[in-house]
Parts: C-alpha cells; sequence; structure tokens
C-alpha cells in the first residue's frame, strides 16, 4: 500500500523584481508512490528539487499543481502530519533553550500527553546518545550534538513516516555509519522512510528503491535488485540517468 | 490551547534569555545615572524627574523590547530556519501565531514587572509617597504594549525586511501619540478631505487612550475626565479588538506564506 | 483554513467594531494640552533651538519628561550668574547673588514648561515667585498665574499667589504677607517662595518668625537653599538673644 502519493506535483517558485516576474522551476509534474515501510531515497544533484519535494510533501510550501496524499488523505493535514517526523538538512534550534525545554516543546505540539513526554524523551535521548547533556543549551552543541538532537526530535512523537533531507551530509565516518543504522533500525521498527541525498554509496547501502531527479523532474525510480545486478551499482545507473537528461552541463553555442 | 501555552511559556523563557536579560541590565544602569543626576539637578522636583524619567524609561524599553521582540518574531524564525519544526508539526499557523504572540506579551509584561519593581524601589528610598495610580499607569502601558506588538507582527509579514518593518511600526508608534494633535489640524481642512481625514484618525491606533504616563497627575487625585470605569473598559476593548485585527489580517498572509 | 468569503465578512466587523468603540471612547475622552505649534512657535522663536525637542516629546506622547528637562534648564539658567554680567567688573553683585541677573527669558522658558505639561504646578509656583519678588516683573508674573488659572481653574492657591503679587503691586506690604503666610503653609510650596517670606520677616525685624522659616526651608530637597538655610540660621540665632536682653 502506498503511504505517500503524489500526483503530478509541481511547484514553480515565482519571483516579483522591479516589476519582472521570474519564474524558476522547482519540480514538475511529480508522481511519487512510497510504500510502507520501505525506505525510499531521493538522488539528484544540488539544486535538482529534492528539498523542494520535501517541503511539499510536509505543507511548508504550497503546490503550484498537483496534490500530496499521505495515508490517502490529502495534504496539509493537521491529523496526518503527526504521523510524520522530519529532519531538516541543517537542523535549526532555538539557541537559548536547552534540549530538554526544546523537546518538551516539540512533545506538547506533536501533542504528546505530559505524563508520557517525559519518557518519550529519555528514549529519544537514549537512542542519539545525548542523555548526559540534556541540561545544555543549543548554543553551546556542536554541530553533530545538533544532527542528534534533530533526529530526537524527529523519532520523539513515534512517526509513522520518517522524512530526513541529506541526514548524512556533513557526518564524520562514525556519524555516517550510526545514520545508516539508525534508518535500518527504524525501518525493521516498520517505519516508512523517505530520505534525500546526493552521496550514493550511501543510499546503495539502505535504500530499497531510489528516485532520480534531474532539474525538477523524476527520471526514474530504480530498485534495489537493479543496482544489486548492475556493476557500478547505482552511482553508474544515476550517472547515466543524468548524462541522459538534456541540458545538464550544457554549454550555450559560441558566437561565430 | 495546550500548544499556544507550550509555545507562549518558551517564547518567555528564550526572550528572558536573550533580550530581556540585557534590557533590565541596562535600565538599572540608566536609573542609577538618573539618580545621581537628578539628585544634583532636579532642586526640589527631584521625586518628579525621578518618577517621569523611570516610567519613560520603562516605556521606551518596554516599546524597543516589543518592537524587536514582534518584528523578529516569524522573519528571525524564517531566516533561522526553526519555524520548520513547528509548521511539521500538528500545529496550525495561527495557533502558531497567536501563541507567539502571547508569549512576547508575557515577556514584555514581566520586564515591565521587573522594571516597575526597580522603579519603585528606588522612589521608596527617596522617601515617595506610595500612589495607586502608578499601578494605574504601568496598566494603561500593557495595552499600549499589547496594541503595538499586534502592529509590528502584521509590519513583519506584509513588509519583508526588518529594517522597514520596525520603520512602520514605529512610525505607528509616533503616530498614534499625535492623533490628538492631527485631528486638530484635520479640522483646519476644507469639507472635501476632512472626512478622508477623519476616516484616518478613526482607523490608525490611538495611543493617547492608554497614555496616562504623561496625563496622570501624579501627586493628585485621578481628576482625568477619562479615568472613569467607562472609558477604561472601552478603551481596553479597543486594544483588544485592534490587536485582534492585526493578528487576523497577520494570519492571512501567514497561511500564505511558503517557506 | 478561512474561505474567502469570510474573510471580507470578517474584515468589515472588526473594523466596524474598531470604529464604533472610537466613536464611544471619543465621547468619555479629553485632551487639554495647548496646540503643539503654540509650544514649537515659543521654543523656535528663540536661538535655543529647542523646538525639535518640544516636538519630538509631544509625538512620542512625552509632554512631561520634555517639560522636566525644560524645568532643568530653567533652574540652570535661573541658577547660574547672566553672562552679560560676568566680564562688565570685577566682583559684580548680580554674579555674585542667586538671582541677582535679569533673566529675560524666566518668562519664555516657563511658558514652554507649562505648555508642554499644563499641571505642572509647581512650575508655575515657583516662575511666578521668582518674577514677583527677585527679579520685580510682577505683570510677567501675573501672567503666568493666569495661565495656571486658566489650565488648571481647580487648584486654587495660584488665586493666592496673584492676590499676593497683586497686593505687592499695590504697595499693601501687610496684605501681601498675610496672603504669603497663607502660602508657606503648604508642602508644595516652593522653599524660593518661603526664603522671600523669610527675608521680609528679617527687613520687618521678625527674627523669630524668619527663622521659623528658615527652620522649614532646612528640610527642602534643595541642597543649595539647605545651606543657604544653615548659614541664615546660625546668623539668626547669634542675632536672637542680642535682640532679647536689647
Amino acid at each position: 500500500m502506498d503511504i505517500i502519493r503524489t500526483e503530478n506535483l509541481t511547484k514553480i517558485y515565482r519571483k516579483r523584481h522591479l516589476g519582472k516576474l521570474k519564474e524558476t522551476l522547482g519540480v514538475r509534474n511529480l508522481n511519487l508512490e512510497i510504500r510502507e515501510g520501505e525506505i525510499f531515497s531521493l538522488l539528484g544533484l544540488n539544486g535538482s528539487g529534492k528539498t523542494t519535494t520535501i517541503k511539499l510533501l510536509l505543507g511548508l510550501l504550497f503546490p503550484t499543481q498537483g496534490r500530496v496524499y499521505i495515508r490517502e488523505k490529502l495534504m496539509p493535514n493537521k491529523e496526518i502530519v503527526r504521523l510524520v517526523g522530519y529532519l531538516p538538512e541543517l537542523p535549526y534550534f532555538y539557541k537559548y533553550l536547552t534540549i530538554d525545554e526544546l523537546l518538551n516543546l516539540y512533545g506538547c505540539l506533536s501533542e504528546i500527553t505530559s505524563q508520557e513526554i517525559s519518557q518519550r524523551i529519555r528514549q529519544v535521548l537514549k537512542i542519539v546518545a545525548l542523555e548526559k547533556e540534556r541540561n545544555k543549551r543549543i548554543a553551546e552543541l556542536s554541530r553533530g550534538m545538533l544532527q542528534r538532537v534533530g533526529i530526537a526530535q524527529a523519532l520523539l512523537h513515534s512517526p509513522e513516516i520518517v522524512i530526513f533531507d541529506e541526514p548524512v551530509s556533513g557526518l564524520d565516518p562514525v556519524g555516517i555509519r550510526e545514520m545508516r543504522e539508525l534508518l535500518l533500525k527504524l525501518k525493521k521498527e516498520g517505519k516508512t522512510i523517505f530520505f534525500s541525498s546526493h552521496i550514493i554509496s550511501e543510499v546503495e547501502k539502505i535504500s530499497d528503491r531510489a528516485g532520480i531527479l534531474d532539474q525538477g523532474e523524476l527520471v526514474c525510480i530504480v530498485e534495489q535488485k537493479d543496482w544489486f545486478a548492475r556493476e557500478g551499482g547505482l552511482e553508474e545507473i544515476f550517472l547515466e540517468t543524468i548524462k541522459s537528461a538534456p541540458t545538464v552541463f550544457a554549454l550555450e553555442p559560441a558566437q561565430a | 490551547m495546550k500548544k499556544i501555552f507550550a509555545i507562549s511559556y518558551y517564547t518567555v523563557k528564550e526572550n528572558i534569555r536573550n533580550k530581556i536579560f540585557y534590557v533590565l541590565i541596562f535600565f538599572v544602569l540608566l536609573i542609577f545615572l538618573a539618580t545621581l543626576l537628578f539628585s544634583v539637578l532636579g532642586g526640589e522636583q527631584e521625586l518628579r524627574l525621578l518618577l517621569d524619567f523611570g516610567l519613560a524609561a520603562i516605556e521606551l524599553f518596554a516599546l524597543l523590547l516589543t518592537i524587536f521582540a514582534s518584528v523578529t518574531l516569524v522573519l528571525e524564525e524564517i531566516e533561522n530556519k526553526t519555524i520548520y519544526l513547528l509548521l511539521t508539526r500538528p500545529l496550525s499557523r495561527v495557533e502558531y501565531l497567536v501563541g507567539r504572540y502571547f508569549g512576547i506579551l508575557f515577556a514584555v509584561y514581566l520586564s515591565i514587572a521587573t522594571m516597575s519593581i526597580g522603579h519603585i524601589s528606588l522612589l521608596l528610598l527617596k522617601k515617595w509617597s506610595f500612589e495607586l495610580s502608578y499601578f494605574f499607569v504601568i496598566f494603561s502601558l500593557g495595552f499600549k504594549v499589547m496594541l503595538i506588538s499586534g502592529i509590528a507582527v502584521f509590519f513583519s509579514l506584509f513588509s519583508t525586511s526588518a529594517i522597514s518593518s520596525i520603520s512602520f511600526t514605529f512610525f505607528f508608534w509616533l503616530l498614534g501619540h499625535f492623533t490628538e494633535e492631527l485631528k486638530f489640524l484635520g479640522s483646519k481642512l476644507n469639507i472635501f478631505w476632512q472626512y478622508p481625514a477623519k476616516f484616518f484618525f478613526y482607523l490608525i491606533p490611538n495611543f493617547q487612550y492608554f497614555n496616562f504616563r504623561d496625563r496622570i497627575q501624579l501627586g493628585f487625585p485621578l481628576l482625568l475626565k477619562e479615568a472613569n470605569m467607562n472609558f477604561i473598559s472601552l478603551a481596553i476593548l479597543y486594544a483588544l479588538v485592534y490587536s485582534t485585527v492585526c493578528l487576523f489580517l497577520t494570519n492571512l498572509f501567514l497561511s500564505r506564506k511558503e517557506f | 483554513m478561512i474561505t474567502w468569503i469570510k474573510i471580507p465578512i470578517t474584515v468589515i466587523f472588526l473594523m466596524g467594531s474598531i470604529f464604533i468603540l472610537q466613536f464611544f471612547l471619543r465621547k468619555n475622552f479629553s485632551y487639554n494640552y495647548p496646540f503643539f505649534t503654540e509650544i514649537v512657535n515659543l521654543s523656535a522663536s528663540k536661538e535655543t533651538g529647542y523646538g525639535l525637542l518640544d516636538l519630538s516629546g509631544i509625538i512620542f506622547g512625552m509632554r512631561r519628561m520634555v517639560a522636566n528637562i525644560t524645568w532643568i534648564q530653567l533652574l540652570q539658567y535661573y541658577g547660574t550668574p547672566e553672562v552679560e554680567h560676568e566680564h562688565k567688573e570685577n566682583g559684580c553683585p548680580l554674579c555674585k547673588d542667586y538671582g541677582g541677573g535679569k533673566y529675560y527669558d524666566l518668562l519664555s522658558l516657563t511658558q514652554r514648561i507649562v505648555r508642554l505639561d499644563p499641571y505642572f504646578y509647581y512650575a508655575y509656583l515657583y516662575s511666578a515667585g521668582a518674577l514677583a519678588w527677585n527679579l520685580n516683573r510682577p505683570e510677567e508674573a501675573i501672567l503666568i498665574l493666569k495661565e495656571g488659572i486658566h489650565n488648571n481653574p481647580k487648584y486654587w492657591r495660584f488665586r493666592l499667589y496673584l492676590a499676593a503679587i497683586i497686593y505687592k503691586q499695590l504697595n499693601k506690604f501687610d496684605k501681601m504677607v498675610v496672603l504669603l503666610e497663607e502660602a508657606v503653609k503648604y508642602s508644595d510650596c516652593p522653599s524660593m517662595v518661603k526664603v522671600i517670606l523669610a527675608n521680609i520677616y528679617e527687613k520687618q525685624n521678625r527674627y523669630l518668625d524668619s527663622l521659623k522659616i528658615w527652620l522649614e526651608v532646612l528640610t527642602s530637597k534643595d541642597e543649595s537653599y539647605r545651606l543657604l538655610a544653615e548659614k541664615k540660621i546660625l546668623e539668626l540665632k547669634r542675632r536672637l538673644p542680642q535682640i532679647k536682653t536689647g
């Protein structure tokens, strides 16, 4: 069963500058179907529309055209949003709050009951190994710790769907490995994972399927068996797909 | 309601640790310096000077705090992207806005209360005989803060830069205190312009309704015509309705805003 | 979600509420202050260039605060010797004695203060006292007091001072003294007026009465008055036994 579905999802950014309307394509005619319990990754170069897709799924952006359904409910839907845990590319938090206060706030907003909340905070802090730092202010944390707080807040309300935007970018090898293990653990728990990345080696290690985005369009969806069957793996498929896509690195014709 | 409270609560906490703390330190320093200065310069009116200066300082600090906190309320949150993790939860944008708004109000009220306690203590040290009208002045300041915060939040979403929002809000603050003079100027216009002028006069927020700091005669019983329950309850209602309009319009912008 | 039909209706309803509230608020509201041009014209007409200060006080809704600043200016002005006397002669008495100059700007400074804050009672009393008894310009003092009475018809002390000044003009000193004696009984009577009465007593050889007044001046919040009172009390105490024995 598809847990997330998009129908002709299109986003065109419109900006008016000095009276002139400037249009930039975010994504075009995106038709995605994410199955329950799978790890689906969205691959693409920088600016290919990965973050736009995620923001459209979460209702941070409004589609110019098309629709998003989660559990067959049209988004944005307050009831459905609670099923989703989201980790942005760079987690930004309130600098002057402590980890504990921050998670308390997010817990409350995620409608976790006050009896449950402290127990859940303890659980997620254990997962991300930040139990000792819970009374530290966000401003005092390192980049790696912030990423962990980000994970903690995404998992706080035990979401069915986990959406991570570039979860491994900027992490050291140990961090990347921990993230990989976490995603696999979450899959084992039956959660659906949707994440974007441009680090192909990581994507092929854990994903069940991968969608390749190029210049705002979903070029193809590759299954795990496809990249296992092929020499060079997913990287080869990705590069081939991108090469075949028109206008990538295309130079303007030289003037005669 | 629980979510609104949670957002308000943490807004207060953050503001206390961030902005208010510095404002209070600055206020204490300023008041201390003023005391030294006025005891030399004020002659027999030292107490009046200390009283007025303290109340004016409380208001200015509250104003600065309100404007900066309200303007950066959404703008800073968009810039820092902290809003992502709020709006991707089962939280409507109205709840977010109202929670943040109340948070700022409580934070500013808390700082006003702290500054007032400091001010009153200083006055009592200077043998000031305590007056209830002092509370009346502080109470009315609370409604000024409520109004200006609503206006600032509105401008922060209406215009996209913090500088222009702060300028617009500040301009409204001045305009709101100048309304009575403007009304007089308006009455001098020809009949054709008088109606638009009147409409404008009724539309802009009138801060003089809450400006008891300037209009009350401290040291004398309440002699103002408007120091009655009828006027006060109407003025409170006015502040509430005006702020609601601001929040309603802000929400119109916010509900269409993309992040 | 707010549907687009609801939005204009809600806006109209809320805006309507504001207008209705304004209508009722106006009925209960009074703003009895001189129009800002009256003050700005006055302050800008002087070379002081304080028009902007006064205007900003009005725009910020801080009339009292700016009135206080102007009050400090007045005290500074009246408390320092006037420049025109300073270099004319060595040991010029006008330079030495407090309030000994002409202080022609005292009236306009006071007018600025009381037009910013028409309820600054002390400023009226102080300046009227200084103008009438120290600078001997009772007409100007009367002008200030009349403005005070116009702005504060219920504050009867202005009438008391006015009557005392008129008696002074008519050379009816006994009646003036009676009124001054009445004036010094109130806590908001400027020490300057008390000093005036004490000096009158001294001239009339009523040293004991003068001493009583100086003892009151000793409680003034203004240090210069306290110092003056200490000096005068010592002086009078020295004289008093002689008088008694004499």
